[in-house]
């Protein structure tokens, strides 16, 4: 599927560099962010999907012009009830989307509260983007884009509006924050946390993942 | 109708009587009246019969019960039973005689034809498989039983539910047993009413019209909606469940009054969305009233504050596991700290759904009738099966060897290890002690406490 190309096919040679980066998915309940992953891990769309208990886990991987990006990624459960358990998810996780649905306003204030969340105690270094899901229902829409972009400006985070549906701006929106990970010399000190440097296949090449 | 009852023999601590027997007893004040709630429908906390909670069940000794056992009640001397025996067989008879088409001798594939329901169904309706979920390619792994193996049980089962008292305060191994190889699928629900308590409480208790109370209130719109949202995302390929079928909207219908009742009883704690699959799974099995009573009763009993606020409780049971899986699993014990793969990256899903969403069907419900008989015990002991074989042996470690392949795997468990003969006879090969098991309870709360003070 598209999912799988997602940055274009691996060049002859391989791609240089692996990174894994942890990616965790937050918002309120029934907004979309199992059907996001679904449609960018296995590029399937269920109109019923089944409601996330705890969390989900799942991988993808993308290629990026000179590194290939290993998503971890944790897809927790929206429901009030389970914001104590979203610490042990986003604890060192180097990137987040906040999935807002844009049919519902109270999804939106939800999400907010999310950012400021992380802002607060996730990692200072964690790329956030915000997604405004369900974009294929936009005749419902109840949060404009010019507000939510907007507020991602103020807050310096990425935005889209995507639909797991149509899968609009799906991909697109976990390869922004590919790019945006730190993966060469020049962005940074690189990822911590989750990176393995005991698979055998990974090329430790250059100072990606050190 | 016999319905058994068993009175208190003193207080126990919660967190005492909490691991030693199928459920805790009834200390929780969740019966205090709320603002919102009128005095009449709070469920009333009585000592209903339990499994084990007579002092009979919870000695350790539970677990060794020879199959000769089983067998000598088949004469069960008892002239009700005899006579429900003669009217089950006629109708076996009757079952068996019916006509069919000179190729089909068997009854179970008479049943399941889906020539023979094409026929006689009006209206077109999607296959299912023996459980009414919508049959995909692959083919169930395990045959059903033997309809003669299966007769047989469903007579021993009818005889044990119609004495269930008896068979309660005196003969729980034999019930145990019995759970153990599985209910027969025609008396799983029943079976599950007397297991829970809830026959008790639908039918003898004060709580008997808390249901129907409960189900004709408005209910609190935030948890209304809460509720709405999750009713298309349960089961979406039973045919219960599914948004197309025969069964039209009438499943979904049923489980929003099952949960809202719920919410009208609970108005502070409200709908956890934990708490949808086990509705469901009962639903599967019996009528609404039936599965509210058996719903409450795993909620108040079997898994007290797994659904509240925090989720406490269901995080508890996880450092317990961990500190079973030391005991028990050692190697994965120690992969797993190596790794930091906190309990709560895996286990949450498994507990709060009684593994409804993890294990293939089959094996599903066998752990539920193993559930509802022998309590959480049987939660933690599942976990330590899938762990010690999915990931226990040191050619498995290297091949999981960090967090991400853990999680991974442990979210795809070879067919193997989920079969359902596989994991009740490697449960069989457990045992938690009782007071091991009290004092790792009490242990993991006094650590949780400490953490937050």
């Amino acid at each position: 599927m598209a999912a799988r190309n997602a940055g274009g096919a691996a060049r002859p040679g391989g791609p240089n560099r692996t990174c894994q980066f942890k990616l965790v998915l937050l918002g309120e309940s029934a907004v979309g962010k199992s059907s996001l992953v679904l449609r960018f891990v296995k590029g399937q769309f269920h109109e019923y999907q089944e409601s996330t208990i705890g969390a989900a886990f799942l991988t993808q991987t993308v290629c990026l012009d000179d590194a290939t990006i290993k998503f971890e990624i944790w897809d927790t459960a929206g429901q009030e009830r389970y914001h104590s358990l979203a610490p042990m998810y986003y604890r060192g996780a180097q990137a987040a989307i906040v999935v807002y649905d844009i049919t519902n306003q109270e999804s939106f204030q939800k999400a907010k509260n999310w950012v400021k969340e992380l802002q607060r105690q996730a990692s200072p270094n964690i790329v956030m983007a915000l997604a405004g899901n369900k974009a294929d229902v936009a005749n419902k829409r109840t949060v404009e884009y010019e507000e939510a972009n907007a507020y991602a400006e103020d807050n310096a985070l990425l935005f889209m509006e995507t639909s797991a549906k149509t899968s609009m701006n799906v991909n697109d929106i976990f390869m922004a924050i590919a790019k945006k990970l730190p993966i060469g010399p020049a962005q940074g000190e690189g990822p911590t946390g989750t990176v393995d440097m005991n698979q055998p296949q990974q090329q430790q090449k250059g100072s990606c993942c050190k | 109708m016999q319905i058994s009852s068993t009175s208190s023999n003193g207080i126990y601590s919660n967190i005492d009587f909490r691991m030693t027997v199928s459920c805790p007893p009834e200390t929780f004040d969740d019966t205090v009246p709320l603002k919102q709630i009128k005095k009449e429908i709070s469920f009333v906390i009585e000592r209903p019969e339990r499994p084990g909670e007579t002092s009979s069940h919870h000695g350790s000794k539970r677990s060794s019960v020879s199959h000769s056992s089983d067998e000598e009640y088949d004469d069960f001397p008892d002239d009700s039973v005899a006579i429900h025996n003669q009217k089950m067989s006629e109708h076996m008879e009757n079952y068996q005689n019916l006509p069919m088409t000179s190729k089909t001798h068997n009854t179970v594939q008479f049943a399941l034809d889906p020539e023979m329901s094409r026929k006689s169904a009006p209206e077109p309706h999607p296959e299912t498989d023996r459980f009414g979920f919508f049959l995909v390619e692959t083919a169930s792994a395990t045959p059903p039983l033997d309809p003669k193996i299966l007769r047989r049980r469903e007579k021993k089962w009818i005889q044990m539910l119609d004495n269930w008292r008896y068979f309660m305060d005196e003969k729980f191994e034999l019930v145990k047993n019995r759970c153990r190889k599985g209910i027969p699928p025609s008396l799983r629900g029943r079976a599950w009413k007397y297991l829970s308590g809830a026959t008790y409480q639908m039918e003898v208790s004060s709580n008997r019209f808390v249901f129907d109370y409960c189900v004709k209130q408005a209910g609190d719109p935030k948890w209304n909606d809460d509720i709405q949202k999750d009713l298309s995302r349960q089961f979406p390929e039973h045919e219960m469940f599914a948004r197309v079928g025969k069964y039209g909207n009438n499943g979904k219908n049923d489980l929003f009054d099952l949960l809202k009742a719920w919410t009208v009883l609970h108005p502070e704690e409200g709908y956890c969305q934990g708490q949808a699959p086990i509705a469901a799974v009962l639903l599967m099995h019996m009528p609404v009233r039936d599965a509210f009573y058996c719903f409450v009763q795993i909620c108040h009993k079997y898994l007290p504050g797994y659904y509240s606020s925090g989720l406490e409780a269901v995080q508890v049971d996880g450092d317990i596991l961990v500190k079973l899986m030391k005991d028990k699993t050692k190697l994965t014990y120690r992969h797993f700290k190596a790794n930091g793969v906190d309990p709560a990256l895996y286990m949450i899903e498994w507990f709060m759904c009684v593994f409804c969403r993890t294990l293939p069907w089959p094996t599903v419900l066998r752990v539920w009738d193993m559930f509802l008989c022998e309590g959480v015990k049987i939660l933690f002991k599942v976990a330590l099966v899938l762990l010690k074989y999915g990931l226990g042996t040191p050619s498995q470690i290297k091949q999981f060897p960090d967090m991400p392949s853990i999680v991974t795997r442990l979210r795809s468990l070879p067919a193997e290890i989920v079969e359902e003969e596989f994991i009740v006879q490697k449960i069989g090969e457990i045992t938690l002690n009782d007071t091991e098991m009290e004092k790792l309870h009490f242990g993991a709360m006094k650590t949780r406490q400490m953490r937050f003070d």
